[in-house]
């Protein structure tokens, strides 16, 4: 259930202060479907209705509203199979009407499940293999996260009904987090339901695992071809640079391992475009530097160190240094009273005048 | 005399070199002890009596603060943690048409200030660049406008120096205004005739760092919750006249965001800018109180505000404290 407008936000403490605009509140349902070819369906039904549970399926304005804010929906939905949507492979969102569907929810918090006839649906078909939620354990075999997005960007918000199907995809187990909340109400061969009367009782994350014989796994696409055009020491100083060989901008990470540690900085390039990295203090004779863009290694190379000189220790400075010039300054100045006074000595009985 | 010196220098230079002076050095400047005492009044503007989940954003354990909660009326159901690891409670409100409720939570919080003494210079291991440099809703490192203005004034050798850099650019961009809903850093920035501006209130400047941060290649986060005027006082928020005050909402209340950001060695160190108006890395005042942490979500956290009820509407918040240094 996800309470629009007048919530919203209070950044800082601040208060959300509703603009002009409609304050409804909304169930959410969603129908996933795993299929066999490691990608899944995702259908989000969504129905407004007021704080008194009446709904508001057809009305012009809130209609305008939701609709206006399909995008927002789509972003929740991708959401829940990754922290990284912009690189999450996925067929274009479909947004329709249908009379003939329900949507259930807890509306006031009673504990008893009310079902509104009409759905606003939002579907799409997401190819978990480039998801950063979807984890490979053997061959075909994957665990995959779902997320309950609402619950994470707003603690108040949560999936009132989400139902899984399996058609192709053999569930092999499940879990759900965090385990306080409440398991499965239904659960068969091929599916699983739950039904999350309100938020504390709803699980943040479903977890399966899988086996899905098309399944491949491939992780974040890479953002841009990029190579390693220079690799090279200075003392213990580590200089890359990384050039873009494509035509897309776009980020890659420069990773340098070594022994005793690794260093590792995502940078930025422009189409054709080329950037030093730096890695201070980098120890060893011998260093890894890979070139990663998405979740692709594009590129490793060993770097022996000749040129490597041993890590110096580094000076407690300031301290100990201050204290080596007191040291000398104290010393000098002691040296310097002392040979004072043994010449002051010497010279006394001259330098006294003489006496009458 | 001389040779008293001479024979007290040896302790001296031995006490110095142990004093933690080399990479990852963080010198303690402040310590205090408060006792927070904040009052929530929440109202039932439905027609029907409502059971009403609440959720109450915790002051967090650190390294640098130690919370205790001594009392919350009406008691929590459960604490509970979020994706970004920060721990709320829940309570359960039961309210009439048109009642209100009042909540009430005591906190006991030790909080030190310090000062970072060297300047961190390797980067952080992948697995962490990953996970704090990626974009989200708020902090999207994909705006061309920031790329360019990030790698023009912040590109430097170590994080360190890039932190430093971005942080002196920043402070230097602020126009302070108090903000009422999240702009996130692609409408944070406006361009005025000669220069770039930083517009709105310390979201809008954390969320600008972060961001910038982040397409540079540091690691970076926010930090949330209240930056205490002194070490005893009350700051308070009417919701319903909270648009009309404007800027004067700074006079009376104290709900704070700010950045922190990774070095290899040390961890998350705050650069909170707007305490002074200055490049603030690794500078913190033990007045600062972290109710939590933004590092995840991809539309930040709602836990960012000092009470979330779901179905009740929140009216007035106030924060007394009592204590400061000993």
């Amino acid at each position: 259930m996800k309470r629009v407008a007048a919530l919203v936000f209070c950044a800082v403490f601040l208060a959300a202060l509703a603009a002009a605009q409609p304050n409804y509140w909304i169930a959410l349902n969603y129908r996933v479907t795993f299929l066999g070819d490691g990608s899944a369906l995702v259908e989000a039904l969504a129905h407004p209705f007021t704080i008194d549970g009446k709904s508001l399926f057809g009305s012009l304005e809130v209609e305008q509203d939701m609709n206006s804010s399909i995008a927002g929906l789509a972003n929740y939905t991708l959401l829940m199979f990754s922290d990284n949507p912009k690189l999450l492979k996925h067929t274009p969102f479909f947004y329709e009407k249908r009379l003939n569907e329900k949507v259930s929810c807890d509306v006031a918090n009673t504990g008893s499940l009310f079902e509104f006839n009409g759905a606003y649906v939002l579907s799409a078909r997401i190819y978990l293999n480039t998801s950063s939620y979807v984890k490979p354990l053997d061959g075909s075999i994957f665990e995959v996260k779902v997320r309950d997005s609402f619950t994470s960007l707003d603690v108040r918000s949560w999936i009132d009904v989400i139902e899984f199907r399996f058609e192709g995809a053999k569930l092999l187990s499940y879990r759900w987090e965090p385990p306080f909340a409440r398991g499965p109400s239904d659960a068969g061969g091929d599916y699983l339901l739950w039904v999350n009367f309100n938020e504390p009782q709803a699980p943040d994350f479903y977890v399966f695992v899988l086996e899905a014989p098309g399944f491949t796994y491939v992780g974040e696409p890479p953002e841009v071809n990029a190579t390693l055009t220079t690799v090279e020491f200075d003392g213990t100083l580590l200089k890359v640079v990384v050039a873009n060989t494509g035509s897309e901008s776009g980020y890659v990470f420069v990773r340098a391992v070594y022994r005793g540690g690794e260093q590792a900085r995502k940078v930025y390039l422009p189409p054709s475009g080329s950037r030093e990295v730096v890695f201070p203090e980098v120890q060893g004779t011998s260093v890894e530097v890979e070139l990663y863009s998405g979740s692709t290694l594009l590129e490793k190379r060993v770097a022996e160190a000749s040129t490597i000189q041993p890590k110096p220790q580094p000076l407690p400075f300031p301290y100990l240094l201050l204290f080596a010039a007191l040291l000398v300054a104290v010393i000098g100045a002691v040296y310097f009273v002392k040979r004072r006074r043994r010449s002051a000595v010497a010279r006394a009985p001259t330098s006294r005048p003489s006496s009458p | 005399m001389v040779r008293g010196i001479v024979l007290l220098l040896p302790a001296l230079a031995l006490l110095l070199a142990t004093f933690p002076a080399g990479q990852g050095s963080v010198t303690v400047t402040a310590n205090a002890t408060y006792v927070l005492v904040g009052r929530f009044l929440l109202v039932n503007n439905a027609n029907s009596t409502v059971r009403d989940f609440v959720y109450i954003p915790l002051p967090q354990n650190t390294t640098f603060q130690r919370s205790y909660v001594i009392s919350m009326d009406p008691p929590p159901l459960r604490y509970a943690v979020d994706e970004d690891g920060n721990r709320y409670a829940i309570v359960l409100v039961e309210a009439d048409p048109g009642s209100k409720v009042w909540l009430k939570v005591e906190y006991r919080v030790s909080a030190a200030g310090y000062r970072l003494e060297s300047a961190p210079r390797a980067w952080p291991p992948l697995d962490v660049a990953r996970k704090y440099t990626s974009s989200s809703g708020y902090w999207n490192v994909y705006n061309e406008t920031l790329i360019d203005l990030a790698y023009r004034v912040a590109y430097a050798d170590t994080p360190y120096d890039t932190a430093r850099k971005l942080a002196e650019w920043v402070v230097g961009k602020v126009r302070y205004r108090v903000q009422f809903s999240r702009l996130g850093s692609d409408h944070a920035v406006v361009r005025g005739l000669f220069d770039y501006a930083i517009v709105g209130d310390c979201v809008e400047v954390a969320d600008v760092y972060v961001t910038m941060a982040r397409i540079v290649g540091l690691p970076a986060r926010t930090a949330y919750g209240l930056l205490l005027s002194s070490g005893e006082g009350k700051m308070w928020l009417n919701m319903s006249t909270a648009a009309e005050e404007g800027d004067r909402l700074i006079e009376h209340w104290g709900g704070h965001i700010w950045p922190q950001v990774y070095f290899a060695g040390i961890g998350w160190v705050d650069v909170d800018m707007l305490d002074g108006m200055q490049a603030n890395v690794g500078v913190f005042s033990e007045r600062h109180i972290v109710f939590g942490f933004e590092e995840t979500k991809y539309f930040g956290s709602a836990l960012s505000s000092v009470c979330v009820p779901s179905y009740l509407t929140l009216q007035y918040v106030e924060y007394e404290y009592k204590g400061g240094s000993p």
